[in-house]
């Protein structure tokens, strides 16, 4: 087994050092791409070394309780996202160690079962979960050094409970990877916990506005301490303020609740002997260790089911053909064009995944917007310009958000393969591109929509309906040359297993989206928040520059296409 | 009477990728309403002529003339008069066969009616009916390339170019395919240009042949000149042609004794040796048992 586990942590490191490697050798892009992994790389671990040093340092300064509490708040959060990672693009970052290419090999099923997990550890998810972790160990054992050896021993299954979260969750996807809409499922399902998350936030601002609003349990121990503690008063010294948020965190005590978390046993098997309770602590390092024994062994029989190749397959599915557009006036070729890229938008899981994820940003968006529109204590300069600065970044972020994933990749999401086949036809590459540019307006559009009604309701201001629409449309619009551009000289394959993220950032869709929206929002939002008379001139004045720029732009960039038909398609067919 | 201008004409067509010229000084010309077998090994360049016959990929130095249009300065004429099954499976995974032959078809700026009438008896004859509603991405590589073929034929095109046309399609396709395309040809004059590995193919199928090597034209003309020139008697097989011009013969078998046995024997001096291994092997299988 030793020999085989030696092999993995070889092709652990050969896959590490192919991040650093261009696909293709003398790319100028590699220069570019290796530059930002390593910027990548140098801010991301430090930042994370620089937290697990945060932590630590804020837990030595509260009491040691309270030193418990916040060690089950960082295990569970760290569970999470070991949870809900691998279903997104940046766990990606070093190759994925592929178990399922292992099976054909003479290798022990034991090695492959031990081998994946080890692996696991060596991710860059598994890297920066170390100084977080050390950051606990330390900010435990300041408090009672002689418990030192068991929170060691309870940070080790911890951690491994961790990874095989990770793991397992990698398994389910390889498992499920032959289902399609089991797997678009998943991932959508796997999004929902990040928003419950922030609206929870917000909905617990709404609750301690006033305590009562707060459930019992949490009220009642609150109200105690604040009580107690005569909050009127501002405290005098960074002594109280951390006796305050000790007292707090004890009073609320969130590890009754997260302690029936898998998390919470390992946060009580290495916290609870640092408050003497030694014995408290030893069933659930117990616990914890038969938790990760459990995962275990189920990734030993997610293995064995994909080794003998039962991995979860759907059957054929019949589609029928909907929207006929080839009757529209305008050359039938684009409208041929649209009709193929109509069908992708209902067939293909990237467009889907890309909308409930602008959902998701709407829906996480919009209770901040209501907080601050409604507060009647805000000076009235702020009440006018927040819900258009709210809504501005709204549309902003929606216009971001499709175009990185969408506009600026076109090629590489819903062509793919078959963009040779529309290449090889003499069809007009104008076309090409005012096709793609359409349905993304269109797939913009009905989500701008959405978004500048709901502005509207929520803020009572009904010239934002408006207003937004035209903001959004003159960003896509303006956009869509700067996109075209990142779309023919940058494309590249989006990855439909993990709905369509990119494991590179997408510097030209970045650079497209900075060069293109400055103009737009000083022709509509300056004029509104400076003298909002000027909008009958500048608001024209934005379509008319939009529209401008794009007729302008789509004749030359239609020839570059045609310059780099081979490229482009190469890009899109190749695989990361 | 004027000569008709030639299907495909190539003049010292290069293409180079950084370090690499993957097709070296190419002159080629192909008469109308051939079937033009072009072999080669792996990457010898036999893709890269096609992607620059077909207009995708612009030559680094050299022109060529495709039906009579230059394939960088008109290379919408060149892709209006051609039809193209490319390497790879490169379909839009998302549509069903005959949304992707009506995709192809429309580009072609063939009406409606007239695709309605070509579609159900290109799925006939490629036995694609029963998947016609079934997304592409749930087809097989034979379907797949058949589907290819398809979107390659919808539009009746002068010149076909297929790259490995028949890999993993099954025989009583094959057969098919090769007898339509063959009337194309006798029939409508069509010219067939396709790459393959497979010499048998080759040898039944096509009027002329071009062998390329290295990004170099090492032959061109029909089997029997190639013979000829290759000086090997009538019989010989093109498999031998092939191999004789592009001089690929195996330099040193001994380099794989390991694999193919000969060590064994080579490496073990008398009887006396053989026994004791065999008795060794014998007592090793015992104790793992």
């Amino acid at each position: 087994m030793w020999s085989e586990l030696r092999n993995f942590f070889w092709l652990q490191w050969k896959l590490t050092r192919a991040m650093f490697r261009g696909r293709r050798t003398g790319s100028r892009l590699r220069i570019l791409g290796l530059i930002l992994q390593l910027i990548s790389f140098a801010f991301t671990f430090p930042m994370f070394l620089a937290m697990g040093i945060a932590l630590a340092v804020v837990m030595i300064l509260v009491s040691p309780g309270a030193a418990y509490e916040i060690a089950t708040l960082a295990n569970t959060l760290l569970f999470f996202i070991w949870l809900l990672l691998p279903a997104s693009y940046s766990s990606q970052i070093i190759e994925r160690f592929e178990m399922t290419q292992l099976f054909p090999h003479p290798i022990r099923f034991g090695s492959i079962v031990m081998g994946s997990t080890l692996m696991s550890f060596l991710t860059i998810t598994g890297l920066w979960t170390v100084p977080i972790i050390l950051g606990e160990i330390v900010g435990l054992a300041w408090h009672q050094l002689s418990a030192l050896p068991l929170i060691v021993l309870g940070a080790m299954p911890a951690f491994t409970l961790l990874v095989l979260t990770g793991r397992i969750m990698e398994d389910f996807f390889d498992l499920v990877s032959g289902d399609r809409r089991l797997r678009a499922m998943t991932l959508a399902l796997l999004s929902l916990p990040f928003m419950f998350c922030w609206i929870g936030q917000y909905a617990f601002q709404y609750a301690v506005e006033d305590i009562n609003r707060l459930p019992g349990f949490i009220q009642e121990p609150l109200q105690e301490t604040i009580e107690r503690l005569d909050l009127e008063e501002e405290p005098e010294s960074f002594h109280e303020v951390t006796a305050i948020f000790s007292q707090i965190l004890e009073a609320v005590r969130p590890s009754r609740f997260l302690i029936w978390l898998p998390p919470g046993w390992a946060a009580a098997g290495m916290g609870l002997a640092v408050g003497d309770h030694w014995l408290r602590a030893l069933p659930y390092l117990a616990l914890s260790l038969g938790f990760t024994g459990l995962l275990l062994w189920v990734h030993a029989g997610i293995t064995r089911r994909l080794m003998s190749g039962a991995a979860l397959t759907a059957g054929t599915e019949r589609v029928r053909s909907r929207g006929q557009f080839q009757h529209l006036p305008g050359p039938p070729d684009l409208w041929t064009l649209f009709h193929k890229d109509w069908l992708y938008l209902w067939r293909s899981p990237i467009p889907r995944r890309l909308l409930f994820s602008s959902l998701i940003v709407v829906a996480a968006m919009i209770l901040p917007l209501r907080n601050i529109s409604v507060k009647e204590e805000e000076p009235a300069f702020l009440r006018d310009v927040a819900p258009l600065a709210a809504g501005g970044f709204l549309i902003t972020m929606l216009n971001m958000t499709i175009s990185l994933g969408f506009n600026a990749n076109y090629f590489g999401v819903i062509d793919r393969e078959g963009l040779v086949s529309i290449l090889h036809t003499p069809v007009d590459r104008r076309h090409i591109l005012l096709s793609s540019n359409l349905t993304t307006l269109i797939y913009t559009g009905a989500q701008l929509l959405v978004i500048t009604l709901g502005l509207a309701l929520l803020t009572g201001r009904w010239a934002l309906f408006p207003l937004g629409l035209c903001l959004g449309l003159c960003l896509q619009i303006s956009g869509a040359p700067a996109y075209n551009l990142a779309a023919i000289l940058a494309p590249y394959r989006a990855q439909l297993k993990h709905g369509g993220g990119r494991q590179r950032g997408n510097l030209w869709g970045m650079a497209a989206w900075a060069l293109s929206t400055p103009p737009i929002l000083a022709l509509i939002v300056l004029p509104y928040l400076l003298w909002k008379p000027a909008l009958i001139v500048t608001l024209p004045l934005a379509f008319v520059y939009s529209v401008g720029l794009y007729t302008l732009t789509l004749t030359p960039l239609a020839r570059l296409l045609q310059r780099r038909e081979f490229d482009t398609w190469q890009a899109v067919i190749a695989e990361e | 009477m004027s000569q008709p201008t030639p299907a495909i004409q190539t003049e010292n067509l290069t293409r180079r990728f950084n370090s690499l010229t993957a097709v070296d000084r190419l002159n080629l010309t192909v008469p109308r309403g051939v079937i033009f077998g072009f072999l080669g090994p792996n990457g010898a360049g036999k893709s890269t002529t096609i992607n620059m016959l077909t207009g995708l990929l612009p030559p680094s130095a050299g022109t060529a003339q495709v039906s009579g249009f230059d394939i960088q300065t008109a290379s919408l004429e060149v892709k209006r008069r051609t039809g193209v099954v490319p390497e790879g499976l490169t379909l839009y995974e998302r549509l069903t066969a005959s949304e992707q032959i009506e995709l192809v078809g429309r580009l072609h700026g063939l009406s409606q009616e007239e695709i309605k009438r070509r579609i159900p008896p290109l799925l006939g004859v490629l036995e694609l009916e029963d998947a016609s509603d079934k997304m592409i991405l749930d087809y097989s590589h034979g379907m797949r390339k058949k589907t290819a073929l398809a979107c390659a034929l919808v539009h009746a095109p002068e010149i076909l170019f297929l790259d490995e046309p028949f890999e993993g399609i099954d025989p009583i396709a094959t057969r098919a395919i090769k007898e339509i395309l063959r009337d194309m040809v006798d029939r409508r004059g069509t010219t067939i240009f396709f790459s393959t590995h497979v010499m048998e193919l080759a040898e039944r199928f096509c009027d002329q042949v071009g062998i390329i090597n290295k990004g170099q034209l090492a032959g061109v003309g029909s089997i029997p000149d190639l013979r000829q020139r290759a000086g090997l008697m009538e019989t010989a097989a093109l498999e031998d042609v092939f191999i004789r011009t592009v001089g690929a013969e195996l330099e040193d078998e001994a380099l794989l004794d390991w694999l193919t046995g000969h060590e064994t024997i080579k490496d073990i001096a008398s009887a006396e040796d053989i026994a004791s291994v065999s008795d060794s092997s014998a007592r090793e299988r015992e104790r793992q048992v």
